[in-house]
């Protein structure tokens, strides 16, 4: 998986759709990332991370049920993939294991 | 319930945005907006909204469709095009065979006329310096005086070489006593050669005209003059009775695009040029190298002080700067399409035949672009129900574009190959019709190919790309409910494609109309003289030997034959440019006039059938010389009892008129009658260039034998060339008629391509509305009824187009007679009737294609479903 490289923004969109499970889709996703990071990131980007996403097989999208909110128009929900998993886990070990390495930081504890 | 966000930037939304993400975004955009709209109000949240909508205006979206098409398009769906096109093809087989055949006709005939364009635009250009020749004339005469090359020369270094040519008018060439007709002799200076650089295929340029009698001639000359395997080089030709002339070189044909037809240069003898020093005589063409168009201004400029000197003893200098003739040197490539000089060696094109076939081709590839536009869009319009499934299946507008554009561009490029199979096969016709030689070299040349590129691909994407995005914009259930489009919406477009053809067909009937017209008029007017009777036959050798030594027992042998009515010797024959020389009474030197001269016995009048008006209808041989005059002449001389009063040519050549004939048109009907005077000299020696036979015209044939025969006796073996004077005449609208013959054969088809296309174009909206009218019919409407819907909403754009076309073809017509003398009376209905023709046929065609939908059972319409 060395050759797939996720961005920082990618990541954590990745990571707020694994959050959300079931309920992943564009505005949730930016709400998400407002409450639980306390950042404000546009809609286009959502989008564009998610499309970019969907393209390395780390997410993949299912269309849900018209809502009458809005406009009739249907959803387009993500979840992420086993693929999008391991990655994320991938991250996280290889995080642990460099802030394992930090000397001072260590001992400070 | 609150209003919704800005209706504009949705739209903007859904313009960029690739379909298949628009339902989403345009989701969350909302829900979004909703949500603002509550917290602060509905100017904040639209003002947001129209921001995020901005912010998704980025490649990450927009160009996201690429890249998907890219994926989607495989080489399975691709197959599938082309099958679903070949069946498509299948299944309308008449109107795929009239697509097919219709584009390639008009590609085929754009292709000529384009090609034939090229070619009269390419007129000297094969001259290896062509940019740099320049000829010396006159504005208003294409010749000058012999001796005005060497004194232009020595005044004016700008010019590198000036050479000078003289069309010789003997027509027969002598070796090994064996006569062989030519057409084009000339004399020429060295020079010459070098400034065209005339490539030889045996001997060389250098010295070959350098002395007198030396002779170079063409492969073709060479081919009919000698058997195979003579030796050409050193053999002695003689293009005049006893003078020889050694052949030094032999030159490949001249390019038929030059103004020059060349079948043999003779050295130019200095005795000649030395007898026609006479600063009178404007007999020889003149060309000069000059490097460039700057040094060639510079010539021009001192041109006028030139010509002053040149002419001091001819013209004040006044009577030179306030008249309208001057020297000027132009390029020869000016020559064969702007030259309206007297004395052109050719009849020069004109830049008219340019305009009027770019436009014939414009007018072809529109009328056939338009039928096939429009058939190939009446025909997808029924292939909704396809459309829709397609869709179903998840086809994305990209890949339904990508269908139509396979499918159409199949037609085009399989009527583009026939195109080009279509014009090698019709190649040699269309050289015949016009007269010219075009190879198919220069049919498939670059530029030629790049104009079929051009079309097929132009085509192509109009016709596959309209329906395609016209279709393509409906949704899945508009596709799936309706199976055929009303075509109500779709009027506007169709009606100006049908009024375009429709304007072109009736500008085009009428200007063929009006052209046919003045060409009959022109060849069957009455010139004033017995045309058809007349044949001329050319003098030289010992047949103008014997004619002008003998005349009296030739003419009596030739008289004896009851078929031959008369005969005359003469100096031309009309239809030949007659030389325009003085007219001076003999009493009054101040009365002098300028007029056509011809020179001939005194049998002409009768020969000719001309109406003698006033004095002696029977003139009589004379000892001294006597003058007959026409109509226009005495009237320019304004003297009264002209008759037998002595008139002059030049000193010497003092005689009486005997008799005023009438204005009868001895040259083209392009001008009108000018000032002529017949010289009747007693001595036919002086004169002497063709015997005119008046003949009864029962039994040609015979008659020409037994003339060809009773010369043979006085001069056996001689090249007897004989013509019909008409002919003659006829030749001089050869330009036209050969212009018209094309123009005729384009206009009918593209007369006929657009009535088909509008044929073709009614049966599809009479199947495309064979429903309506079912119910219409079933609602108690009746046939005329039903045809009357059918067909009025086109009557109207027909009739608008017949009006529009009237002051069109009025200002052509108006404008192409011009060039003519003497016009045919152009009546209003000229303008009226072609208009009502295609009307008619149009209108034919309509109800005809409406009638079976009309006259059949309604049940049969509305039941299939």
């Amino acid at each position: 998986m060395s050759k797939t490289y996720l961005g920082e923004f990618e990541e954590l969109v990745l990571t707020i759709v694994a959050i959300l499970g079931d309920e992943a889709y564009g505005n949730n996703i930016v709400k998400a990332i407002k409450m639980h990071q306390d950042r404000s990131v546009n809609l286009s980007a959502v989008h564009v991370t998610l499309y970019r996403l969907e393209d390395k097989g780390f997410v993949q999208s299912s269309v849900g049920g018209a809502t009458s909110e809005r406009g009739g128009r249907r959803k387009r929900y993500f979840t992420i993939t086993t693929a999008g998993i391991a990655i994320l886990k991938g991250i996280k070990e290889s995080r642990t294991q460099l802030w394992d390495m930090i000397p001072q930081l260590k001992f400070s504890l | 319930m609150n209003p919704g966000p800005s209706p504009t930037f949705i739209r903007f939304f859904e313009w960029f945005c690739p379909p298949e993400l628009q339902e989403f975004i345009l989701g969350d955009l909302e829900e979004q907006f909703f949500e603002d709209q509550e917290q602060y109000g509905h100017q904040k949240a639209n003002r947001r909204f129209v921001w995020n909508v901005i912010r998704f205006a980025r490649p990450g979206i927009i160009l996201r469709r690429k890249l998907n098409t890219q994926n989607k398009i495989h080489t399975a769906m691709i197959k599938n095009y082309l099958k679903i096109g070949y069946r498509n093809l299948m299944r309308y087989k008449f109107f795929s065979f009239f697509n097919i055949a219709g584009l390639s006709i008009g590609i085929c005939m754009s292709l000529f006329i384009i090609t034939h364009i090229l070619n009269e635009l390419s007129y000297e250009k094969s001259f290896p310096k062509y940019q740099s020749i320049y000829r010396v004339a006159s504005t208003d005469w294409a010749k000058l005086p012999p001796k005005l090359a060497p004194q232009l020369k020595a005044e004016m270094p700008e010019i590198a070489e000036i050479g000078r040519l003289y069309f010789l008018y003997t027509k027969v060439a002598v070796y090994n006593e064996t006569e062989t007709l030519i057409e084009n002799p000339f004399y020429a200076d060295q020079a010459i050669l070098d400034i065209f650089d005339f490539e030889f295929v045996e001997g060389s340029a250098a010295g070959a005209l350098d002395a007198h009698d030396k002779i170079v001639i063409t492969e073709s000359m060479a081919a009919r003059v000698f058997k195979p395997g003579e030796q050409r080089i050193g053999a002695r030709i003689s293009l005049y009775s006893e003078d020889f002339l050694t052949v030094t070189g032999v030159i490949k044909d001249l390019p038929s695009n030059s103004h020059l037809k060349i079948d043999c240069l003779a050295s130019m003898e200095d005795t000649w040029v030395a007898q026609n020093e006479s600063d009178r005589w404007s007999g020889v063409s003149i060309y000069a190298l000059i490097d460039s168009p700057e040094a060639a201004q510079q010539v021009n400029d001192k041109m006028l002080d030139f010509q002053i000197r040149f002419q001091a003893n001819l013209q004040s200098e006044e009577d030179i700067r306030t008249g309208e003739d001057f020297y000027e040197a132009h390029p020869i490539t000016d020559i064969h399409l702007t030259s309206s000089r007297e004395k052109e060696t050719e009849p020069p094109s004109d830049m008219a035949f340019i305009y009027i076939f770019s436009t014939l081709a414009v007018f072809i590839l529109v009328v056939v672009i338009i039928n096939f536009v429009n058939l190939y869009i009446s025909q997808t319009l029924n292939r909704l129900k396809e459309i829709g499934i397609r869709k179903v299946m998840g086809a994305q507008k990209s890949q339904l574009i990508g269908q139509f554009l396979t499918e159409s561009f199949i037609l085009v490029i399989v009527s583009a190959l026939l195109a080009i199979g279509l014009s090698i096969l019709a190649l040699p016709y269309y050289n015949q019709l016009t007269d010219i030689q075009l190879s198919i070299g220069e049919l498939f040349s670059p530029s030629s190919l790049l104009l079929i590129g051009v079309i097929t691909v132009m085509v192509g994407f109009i016709a596959g790309g309209y329906p395609a995005w016209y279709l393509s914009r409906f949704g899945i259930e508009e596709g799936l409910r309706t199976r055929q489009l009303k075509v109500g919406k779709k009027l506007s477009l169709r009606s100006v494609m049908v009024a375009c053809q429709f304007l072109i067909s009736v500008c085009l009937f009428t200007a063929t109309l009006i052209v046919s017209k003045q060409m009959d008029f022109i060849f069957n007017k009455d010139v004033g003289f017995a045309e058809e009777e007349i044949v001329s036959v050319r003098l030289h050798g010992e047949l103008w030997n014997q004619t002008v030594s003998n005349y009296d027992k030739v003419r009596n042998e030739l008289i004896k034959h009851a078929d031959i009515v008369n005969m005359s010797v003469t100096s031309k024959v009309p239809g030949e440019r007659f030389g325009i020389e003085a007219l001076q009474m003999g009493d009054d030197p101040d009365v002098i006039i300028g007029s056509r001269y011809m020179r001939a016995d005194e049998h002409f009048l009768a020969t000719m059938g001309l109406e003698v008006l006033e004095g002696d209808s029977v003139p009589r041989k004379s000892t001294g010389i006597q003058y007959i005059v026409n109509q226009s002449a005495a009237t320019n001389l304004q003297q009264e009892n002209l008759i037998g009063k002595t008139v002059t040519n030049n000193p010497g050549s003092e005689g009486k008129v005997i008799a005023i004939v009438n204005d009868f048109n001895f040259a083209s009907l392009h001008i009108g009658v000018e000032p002529l005077t017949i010289q009747m000299p007693s001595e036919k020696r002086y004169f002497a260039d063709y015997i005119l036979f008046r003949i009864a015209t029962q039994d040609v044939r015979a008659t020409l034998e037994k003339i060809e025969n009773t010369l043979h006796e006085f001069a056996p073996g001689a090249l007897i060339v004989s013509k019909f004077v008409d002919n003659n005449m006829d030749e001089l609208y050869e330009a036209e008629s050969s212009m018209f013959a094309s123009f005729k054969i384009f206009s009918t088809t593209i007369i006929l391509l657009a009535c088909f296309g509008l044929f073709a174009l009614f049966a599809f909206v009479a199947q495309t509305r064979k429903k309506e009218l079912g119910i219409r019919k079933t609602l108690g409407a009746s046939v005329s009824q039903l045809l009357l819907t059918m067909t009025k909403s086109y009557l109207g754009i027909l009739l608008v187009a017949m009006i529009v076309a009237i002051p069109i073809t009025w200002t052509f017509a108006s404008e192409w007679m011009t060039n003519f003398a003497y016009q045919v009376d152009i009546s209003w209905w000229y303008f009226v009737i072609p208009g009502f023709f295609v009307l008619i046929l149009a209108a034919v065609g309509m109800v005809g294609q409406s009638w079976n939908v009309a006259k059949s059972n309604p049940v049969d319409s509305l039941r299939d479903e």
